[in-house]
């Protein structure tokens, strides 16, 4: 470095001129460059995660298909149950009833949708929507209908998110309107994203050509 | 097209379903009637367990609900008020976003409202459930 003063001279790391004794100026730094500013997502988008690159988002039907697969999967346990259920609750109440019968095996409805559904969702969900998901990016019902789950760049999601991604949607799918309106959300969304796909910044797109690399 | 119109037609047959709700069906403290049928459904989990489920009441209190009689639909299920409660806002939120001219500034507060409501929706109906023991 030199001194603006007298020119003389000195180490980098110097305070004052040894030569004429006046305190060293330095250059300002280089400014930072500043982070982009915040946008949120139309309806309901957080905006903690924008794409940096272009997603080939899956259409809601695709997304539809896999959601009907491995709910089906879901309820292929839960509906014998509630039958099961139906049928003992029968025999316990009115042995032989025809009517009763008809009447319990309509009433183990509400149980299978609030008690039963749920549950299993969770249960099964441990393996196909968090485990295979964290694994391969998909579910069952998600690799027959050519779609995978990720993050906004394109990477697949760690065990911990996927957990949350579930219990969100289980907790949505709990009241039946929300429900409905976060299996339909994607229809209008930018980027044709769940409310729970929302939560966790979680992005569902087409596979295998699914990130249009640069 | 649908990007546009879908919050709009979700809102409107979020309504009618309802407004058919209230047209089609009535209920006092033991009945539902379904055009005027009564309906005869009875709970697997109380026949099978002796006690009631937590969506006991559910139906009645619902449709008891529609029908503006919320004193009576809170005594059989507090969460069937709740429930109208969500779908009447749940079509405000849908028809705003839509007649917004900044969407982004509506878009901030509803995934967590719509979270904090599902919770305030479990947490009511198991309340009211253990209450009911």
């Amino acid at each position: 470095m030199f001194c603006t003063r007298c020119g003389a001279s000195f180490p980098d790391n110097s305070t004052f001129c040894p030569s004429c004794g006046s305190p060293v100026q330095r250059p300002p730094a280089a400014p930072q460059p500043f982070p982009p500013p915040f946008q949120p997502a139309p309806y309901g988008g957080s905006g903690m995660a924008v794409p940096p690159m272009s997603l080939d988002y899956a259409s809601w039907g695709s997304r539809v298909v896999g959601y009907l697969i491995d709910n089906l999967i879901v309820l292929a346990v839960a509906i014998p149950i509630a039958l099961v259920a139906g049928v003992l609750g029968t025999g316990a109440a009115a042995v032989g009833s025809l009517s009763r019968f008809g009447g319990n095996a309509f009433g183990s409805s509400c149980c299978c949708v609030l008690l039963l559904f749920p549950i299993i969702q969770i249960a099964f969900g441990i393996y196909n929507r968090i485990y295979l998901v964290a694994q391969r990016g998909y579910s069952i019902g998600q690799g027959v209908a050519k779609i995978k789950v990720v993050d906004a760049f394109g990477n697949l999601l760690p065990s911990s998110t996927l957990w949350l991604r579930l219990l969100v949607q289980v907790l949505l799918g709990f009241v039946p309107i929300v429900g409905i309106l976060d299996l339909l959300w994607p229809l209008w969304d930018d980027r044709k994203q769940t409310l729970h796909d929302k939560a966790v910044s979680s992005y569902v797109i087409n596979w295998p050509q699914a990130v249009a690399m640069p | 097209m649908i990007r546009r119109f879908g919050p709009v037609v979700t809102a409107v047959l979020m309504l009618a379903m309802l407004v058919g709700v209230r047209l089609s069906m009535r209920a006092d403290a033991e009945n539902v009637w379904l055009l005027g049928k009564r309906t005869d459904s009875t709970c697997t989990f109380r026949q099978a367990f002796g006690i009631p489920c937590p969506n006991c009441g559910m139906t009645r209190s619902f449709v008891l609900a529609v029908h503006g009689d919320v004193h009576d639909a809170m005594l059989l299920n507090p969460a069937g008020p709740l429930l109208v409660a969500g779908v009447l806002a749940a079509v405000v939120m849908l028809l705003g976003g839509a007649a917004s001219t900044r969407p982004t500034a509506t878009a901030r507060w509803i995934l967590p409202s719509v979270i904090i409501y599902a919770a305030i929706y479990a947490l009511v109906l198991f309340a009211h459930w253990l209450t009911a023991l």
